[in-house]
């Protein structure tokens, strides 16, 4: 009895997130992978039959260098946004509350703005007459404008500027959690400042950074508007590729394929992310 | 006293805004010495022991700990140690890392650090919990913990920030007499904070009674509560009956009387059923209270509503509307000075 109403309450509070997940996402996805492994047909879409030949195709020079840059600007993202954001969370999280609502939102509105109009405000920043360089060549910086859009770097920035709240907010909520009077315990324990961080604030805010550079690493892994309009052809990503596979190539098969990599590797960051997570909180909830 | 003082507050003052949580304390502690800072809420006696501690800089005067002033000094680098009020354990660090971690920071090599841990384990009567986490502790072991993690580092004064207020009666009366164990065993000065003034008796050599940010009263328990200076010291340290003196005459007689407040105790009050000798005066009982060991009456006499403690075994006959005979004696009748506040 007990156990069956139990159950039913499983069933009506996870029943409607995972059919939704079943249709939207996990059917979706097996379309995928059937996709990825058909032959294709001209002009798009599949054809019959079943072919190896697209997984076979992934492990090309090109693509491996697309995917390999793709990690690698995700990674650089994540760890810059890291950087800008773990400081900016800390200092809210030690504000008094009443006095916290302001910077989050100031952090948090800019990012309902739409993506493609804050890519287009980069591009004027950054271009060759832009902001950045009118300031450089008029102050005398430098004789000739500098190439700054259209390079992998321009495509961090984006990145960093638009997933930098999915980095603060974990982070935040993290560190808010942590008493103060740990900090004064350490203190009073004979913690330099310096050391209460490494060894107080630093590991209890493991699951916040965790969760913050999953979110950012994901996002970023998988972008294709960002490194379309700031990376130009040197700041090509792997969500560029399948694009340019499934809309201008028209190799369906090719296109699903390469999503079916990028998934692996999206849920292999989330598996470690999970991991170092668990590790972090196992001290805490044992 | 003897010596040189090992604390001494000068004139210490701290102001947030305008808001003055210190007015200005003048106060020295002996080495070895269990002092509680009794006072209610809000009267400035966390603030003190915080700017013991170094977490907060006075706004005047100065701190010295063995003859050395300390607002100069940052919290890490004072020889003193804070059990703050609900422990400020580190949740994601073993009991054992927590107890170290002061000796971890001063850089005391590792075997060193386990041998003295597990000797502060065993001071508190916590064997055998080192690998155990905070979370998996009862209050009362955190309790234990907390004061370990802070003896461990062996300083010069000990300050404890309401250690007992979390726990519940029976605890907190065990852990008063395991405070007072630890501190004879290890002779550091405790500076214990406290609003609970039976805590303050029966722990301290001496109590410090705290009102509005200052002293208003320094002395040994004994003192605190025989020789109260005000009426604030007299009605914050145990129950009393505040009577001005010429209301006394009925008992003292006309050249007993004079001017000014007194207090007496409820316990020194004589009381009896039947008629006394001497000077009793006659009241009725209007209510009575039943503690176990003593039973307290709520007596009318001589238009004055005066509490009386009764051992119970000496309480027959005192029931409510019961015509009894009070006695004062000249002796326990303390004069009281107006209060400065």
């Amino acid at each position: 009895m007990r156990v069956e109403r139990r159950g039913r309450l499983v069933a009506a509070t996870v029943g409607p997130a995972a059919l939704f997940l079943l249709v939207f996402f996990l059917v979706p996805f097996a379309v995928v992978v059937v996709y990825a492994l058909s032959p294709a047909a001209p002009g798009g879409g599949v054809g019959p039959g079943f072919t190896l030949e697209q997984l076979g195709r992934l492990w090309n020079v090109d693509y491996l260098r697309i995917v390999g840059r793709s990690a690698r600007l995700a990674a650089v993202a994540t760890l810059l946004t890291l950087a800008i954001a773990y400081p900016v969370a800390w200092a809210i999280a030690r504000l008094e509350r009443r006095r916290q609502l302001l910077p989050l939102l100031v952090i948090v509105v800019p990012s309902w703005i739409n993506l493609l109009i804050k890519n287009y405000a980069w591009i004027t920043i950054l271009r060759r007459e832009g902001l950045v360089n009118t300031a450089l060549t008029g102050l005398g910086v430098t004789s000739e404008p500098l190439p700054l859009l259209f390079t992998e770097g321009a495509v961090v920035v984006g990145l960093v500027h638009s997933y930098l709240p999915f980095m603060l907010l974990p982070i935040y909520a993290a560190l808010d959690r942590i008493e103060p009077a740990l900090i004064e315990a350490a203190r009073d324990l004979g913690a330099t400042p310096g050391r209460v961080f490494r060894r107080i604030v630093w590991p209890q805010s493991l699951a916040g950074v965790a969760a913050g550079c999953t979110f950012v690493f994901v996002l970023a892994f998988g972008s294709f508007v960002t490194p379309d309009l700031l990376g130009g052809a040197r700041g090509m990503m792997i969500g560029n590729l399948i694009q340019n596979q499934i809309l201008q190539v028209r190799n369906w098969p090719l296109g699903a394929a390469l999503s079916v990599a990028l998934t692996v590797v999206v849920v292999a960051a989330i598996g470690g992310a999970l991991l170092l997570a668990n590790r972090a909180q196992r001290g805490r909830t044992a | 006293m003897s010596g040189p003082p090992l604390l001494e507050l000068r004139d210490v003052a701290k102001h947030f805004g305008t808001h003055e949580a210190v007015r200005g304390v003048t106060e020295a502690f002996q080495a070895g010495e269990y002092v509680c800072i009794l006072g209610a809420s809000g009267c400035g006696k966390t603030t003190l022991l915080r700017l013991i501690a170094g977490f907060e800089t006075p706004s005047r005067g100065d701190i010295a700990l063995e003859g050395q002033s300390l607002i100069a000094v940052p919290p890490e680098r004072r020889n003193v140690n804070l059990v703050f009020q609900d422990y400020a354990l580190f949740p994601h660090l073993t009991v054992r890392a927590n107890v170290e971690f002061g000796l971890e920071m001063r850089r005391v090599a590792a075997a060193d650090r386990a041998r003295r841990a597990d000797a502060a384990l065993a001071l508190v009567d916590l064997p055998a919990t080192g690998d155990r986490f905070p979370q998996q502790l009862s209050g009362g072991q955190r309790q234990r913990v907390a004061v370990a993690r802070a003896l461990v580092n062996e300083p010069a004064v000990l300050l404890l920030d309401e250690p007992l207020s979390a726990l519940d009666r029976g605890l907190r009366q065990q852990m008063q007499a395991e405070l007072r164990r630890i501190q004879r065993n290890v002779g550091i000065t405790f500076l214990h904070v406290t609003h609970d003034q039976g805590e303050a008796l029966s722990l301290a050599d001496r109590v410090a009674v705290m009102h509005a940010g200052r002293f208003v009263q320094v002395g040994t328990p004994r003192e605190i509560y025989e020789r109260p200076r005000s009426r604030l010291v007299a009605e914050f340290v145990g129950a009393s009956n505040v009577i001005p003196r010429p209301r006394l005459a009925p008992w003292l007689g006309p050249s007993g009387a004079g001017d000014g407040v007194t207090l007496v105790r409820p316990e020194r009050i004589g009381i009896a059923a039947e008629p006394m000798e001497g000077r009793a005066v006659v009241g009725t009982v209007r209510r009575t209270a039943y503690f176990g060991a003593t039973v307290e009456c709520l007596v009318d006499a001589a238009g004055l509503a005066l509490v009386v403690h009764v051992p119970a075994a000496a309480a027959a006959g005192l029931t409510d509307g019961a015509a009894v005979w009070l006695r004062i004696a000249a002796e326990d009748v303390v004069a009281l000075a107006e209060d400065v506040a």
